[in-house]
């Protein structure tokens, strides 16, 4: 189903899409006030089906690359994003007929809405991750054996930088040490599709997914309500099976960074209980232990979410003292295959240890 | 050394006098609509209190929330112009977009958008244009507005260009007051830009507020200097206040925690404020109120700069309570107390009245609360204690018990033994507590700032004395001093082991 974005959408996606990226993505703020300034200036956005997309064209992979904390000052300019997406049209065998996201989770969920505004290409309802992770190359595309050439890669001040020949893994560390020049912060633009490798590869219909997620954790009124109305929707809607795993209080946070990723732990336990859950982080939620027993592991999206408001919260917005619950989202298909977990599973991240999927065990 | 701290509040105004650490007097006087007759009121019952011996005090302290009101009550605030040095970066995204329509109507002038500003590792995004800055200056000269507000990308990392922007304006147009956005707030160019907007728009008032101050001091017959606290929980003099009163914002929280500080002897613990309506949580950290990590929303702003951590819950001495079903506030019957309350031969059930009932204060006549039976109490103790209880879990920052200090004129709402505390520390003067917490009247320096090639040592060894020279510099001895916080946050995806690192230090007043 296709649908034009509008202003009601906008709060709904957000939330969505900060819970869809299983506590990393970054921040969701500034693409909320840019889209609502643009929608209001006129601007259509169009999302469509993936279904609805013309054989001779191309999809391409859109979204930021480097450090959130950058984009919280460097505020988006949208000209990289145009510049971006006319060079990488220079270079395609074909009409370039939409967008997709790279990654749902977070703000690069919303970025190519954004994008979308500027360029007049509709946005395809998906994305290549169905949530967040910290690679650009995480992405089902590059699972699937697509290449990420052409990669585009612009900055605010004019760069543009095509990355012509390599392979995806090198594309990706060049595209890092690009995106550390520009600023520690790069649009990219990757991955050409042609409509039946979207189709086959994509994790389908996941802004939709957002914005069900977003309206069915913030209209009704009460914790039960909001939780119920959002398992309900899951199911219902997607057959997405959702758990709320733990529910407590921070207990403990421990974080430090290596190899360029804010890595730590997090501890909640119940109120005056012995029970209580470890959920271990790389920017993303990746791993969930509770008594020293693995209960969710990536590529399912772990999400911690205010008790109350069941608002998700990021890694780096974890303090001690809050009272908050622990969701479980089970990971779409496009995960779940042998060569999707071999570079998303557990063992990608260094445990050793195989995926354990929500709902397999209890 | 002896000094007077004044708390203006919306009900009270308090002052109390201090020798060193002790109090040597404090009294407790009603707000009046002009601010100089209730500081003079204040003065003078202070005075009558403790002696000519008041009139030696060296320093006046006010704590205000003059400043808070005005924006949350979109009054008395004037035109601010807009300078952001970020092209080709940011424009996307001008000043003043995430504003309440109303508030943005009364206060935006013209936004310029310049090229200027840095990237994460400090280089510059764009050289700053100098004629184009003249240009701009020339034209808000021209606008006849009376403030400007000036930010760039990443100038907590490096403020050069905005004060390259704002020499260009102390030349070309003397008479507009400027606030720079590395002057007063953290990482996060929006927040930051929000808050040099907002300071920008009290400028008016934070000069006239001011006048009014010392005029009452001088019509008390004091000759003190006068110093304003502000939101960290230390003081700057009035001078600098008026360039900065957003700084001033939370002062009513901060001083109450100060002085409970000061009144407990203690330097670490929580600290529960019960006013008349509300109760403030906060966590005292090395004597200190501890910092919010996050954006704060003032009257719908989203501000990132220095703000204390505070939870605000409904239960205050006048906080209504219904029987059948029973139901604690959320209203207040306020500062009509005094005529409401059962215990006064009002009509209206409070939490003062329930308190009486339980024996746990004894306030005006107990005959008005003698019908209040055993289950009610059980039910209000009950309720009480869950609050307290969940909100004092919440602001902790790691596990196990630790000591709350009850202050505020409702601290006897507080239950001696509560879950996951040690102690409930009961202090004289804790009615008084924010005027106290004033008159302590501590000066700080903070340096929030991105280090990148540096080991970790080095990097903190020069963010402490970049602390220590502002300290020194806003009146502070400099043997005084001591470090009160330190945060280090290493940054995600950025090479050079780049961290950003928040210090402060704070010490006494320097004897002129």
């Amino acid at each position: 189903m296709s649908w034009l974005l509008s202003q009601a959408d906008i709060a709904p996606i957000a939330r969505g899409c900060t819970m869809l990226g299983s506590g990393g993505g970054g921040d969701t703020y500034c693409a909320v006030i840019l889209l609502s300034a643009l929608l209001a200036e006129g601007h259509r956005i169009p999302i469509i089906d993936a279904d609805t997309l013309d054989d001779d064209g191309f999809t391409v992979n859109v979204g930021y690359m480097g450090a959130p904390v950058v984009l919280s000052e460097k505020l988006f300019e949208g000209s990289e994003m145009v510049a971006a997406i006319d060079a990488m049209r220079g270079r395609l065998k074909g009409p370039l007929r939409a967008l997709i996201s790279a990654e749902i989770g977070g703000m690069n969920g919303m970025v190519p809405l954004i994008a979308s505004a500027l360029t007049g290409l509709p946005v395809v309802d998906g994305d290549g991750m169905g949530r967040a992770f910290p690679r650009a190359d995480h992405v089902t595309f590059a699972f699937n054996g697509v290449s990420c050439l052409p990669t585009v890669l612009t900055s605010e001040a004019g760069d543009v930088v095509t990355i012509e020949r390599a392979s995806n893994a090198r594309a990706e560390d060049i595209g890092r040490a690009v995106a550390t020049l520009m600023g520690s912060m790069a649009f990219a633009v990757d991955y050409p599709l042609k409509a039946n490798e979207v189709r086959a590869y994509a994790v389908p219909g996941t802004l939709s997914l957002a914005r069900s997620i977003g309206r069915a954790i913030g209209e009704p009124a009460g914790a039960q309500a909001r939780l119920d109305a959002l398992t309900c929707t899951l199911r219902q809607e997607r057959d997405i099976t959702v758990a709320q795993i733990f529910a407590g209080r921070v207990s403990e946070c421990e974080r430090a960074t290596r190899e360029g990723f804010d890595r730590g732990h997090v501890e909640i336990r119940v109120a005056g209980g012995s029970r209580s859950l470890r959920i271990d982080f790389q920017n993303e939620f990746l791993m969930a232990f509770e008594g020293g027993s693995l209960v969710a592991s990536t590529p399912d999206i772990i999400a911690v979410v205010d008790a109350d408001t069941l608002a998700p919260l990021t890694s780096d917005a974890i303090r001690y003292g809050q009272n908050v619950r622990v969701l479980v989202i089970e990971a779409p298909a496009q995960l779940r295959t042998p060569v999707a977990l071999d570079r998303v599973g557990p063992r990608a991240f260094g445990y050793p240890c195989d995926y354990l999927p929500i709902g397999a065990g209890r | 050394m002896m000094r007077i701290g004044l708390d203006v509040g919306g009900t009270n105004t308090d002052a109390a006098l201090l020798d060193g650490t002790r109090v040597v007097a404090a009294v407790k006087t009603p707000t009046t609509a002009d601010a100089t007759t209730g500081i003079c009121n204040a003065l003078a019952a202070l005075v009558e209190r403790a002696g000519p011996e008041t009139r030696s005090a060296r320093a006046v302290v006010i704590g205000t929330t003059h400043f808070v009101n005005a924006v949350v009550e979109r009054e008395r605030l004037n035109r601010v112009a807009a300078v952001r040095l970020c092209l080709p970066a940011s424009s996307s995204i001008p000043p003043f977009i995430d504003w309440p329509d109303d508030l943005r109507n009364e206060v935006r002038a013209d936004v310029h958008l310049l090229p200027g500003g840095y990237e994460v590792d400090g280089r510059e995004i764009a050289p700053f244009d100098k004629a184009a800055m003249e240009d701009v200056a020339r034209r808000i000269a021209d606008s006849g507005v009376p403030a400007a507000a000036i930010s760039g990308v990443f100038s907590p990392l490096r403020s050069d260009h905005e004060r390259a922007a704002a020499e260009i304006m102390e030349r070309l147009c003397p008479q507009v007051r400027v606030s720079l956005s590395s002057d007063l707030g953290r990482t996060g160019l929006l927040e930051r830009e929000n808050v040099a907007l907002l300071n920008a728009s009290l400028f008016e008032l934070a000069r006239t507020t001011i006048t009014a101050f010392r005029a009452a001091i001088a019509q008390s017959g004091l000759a003190a200097e006068l110093f304003l606290t502000q939101n960290d929980g230390t003081v700057m003099p009035a001078e600098l206040a008026e360039q900065a009163p957003v700084l001033c914002f939370s002062s009513g929280p901060t001083n109450s925690m100060r002085g409970a500080a000061l009144l407990s002897g203690r330097s670490d613990g929580m600290v529960i404020d019960v006013g008349g309506t509300t109760s403030d949580i906060g966590m005292l950290v090395n004597g200190f109120p501890r910092e919010a990590n996050g954006v704060v929303e003032v009257g719908g702003v989203r501000t990132l700069f220095r703000m204390p951590d505070i939870l605000c819950l409904g239960l205050g001495g006048g906080t209504r309570i219904r029987t059948d079903p029973f139901r604690l506030g959320p209203d207040s019957v306020g500062y009509r107390l005094t005529s409401d309350a059962r215990v006064f031969g009002g009509r209206q059930l409070t939490a003062t009245d329930m308190a009486v009932a339980a024996g746990r204060a004894r306030i005006g006549d107990a005959v008005g609360v003698a019908d209040i039976g055993g289950a009610l109490l059980s039910a209000f103790d009950g309720t009480v204690r869950s609050m307290l209880e969940d909100g004092i879990e919440s602001m902790k920052t790691r596990a196990g018990d630790l000591p709350v200090i009850a202050v505020g004129g409702g601290a006897f709402l507080i239950p001696e033994d509560l879950a996951g505390v040690s102690e409930v520390v009961f202090v004289e003067h804790h009615d008084v507590a924010n005027a106290v917490g004033a008159a302590m009247a501590q000066i700080c320096g903070e340096v929030d700032r991105v280090f990148t090639d540096m080991t970790r040592e080095a990097a903190l060894a020069a963010a402490t004395e970049e602390a220590r020279d502002r300290a020194v510099a806003a009146g502070a001895c400099a043997q005084s001093l001591k470090t009160v916080d330190v945060e280090d946050l290493p940054l995600a995806y950025m090479p050079g082991g780049a961290r950003r690192l928040r210090v402060r230090v704070a010490g006494e007043l320097a004897d002129a």
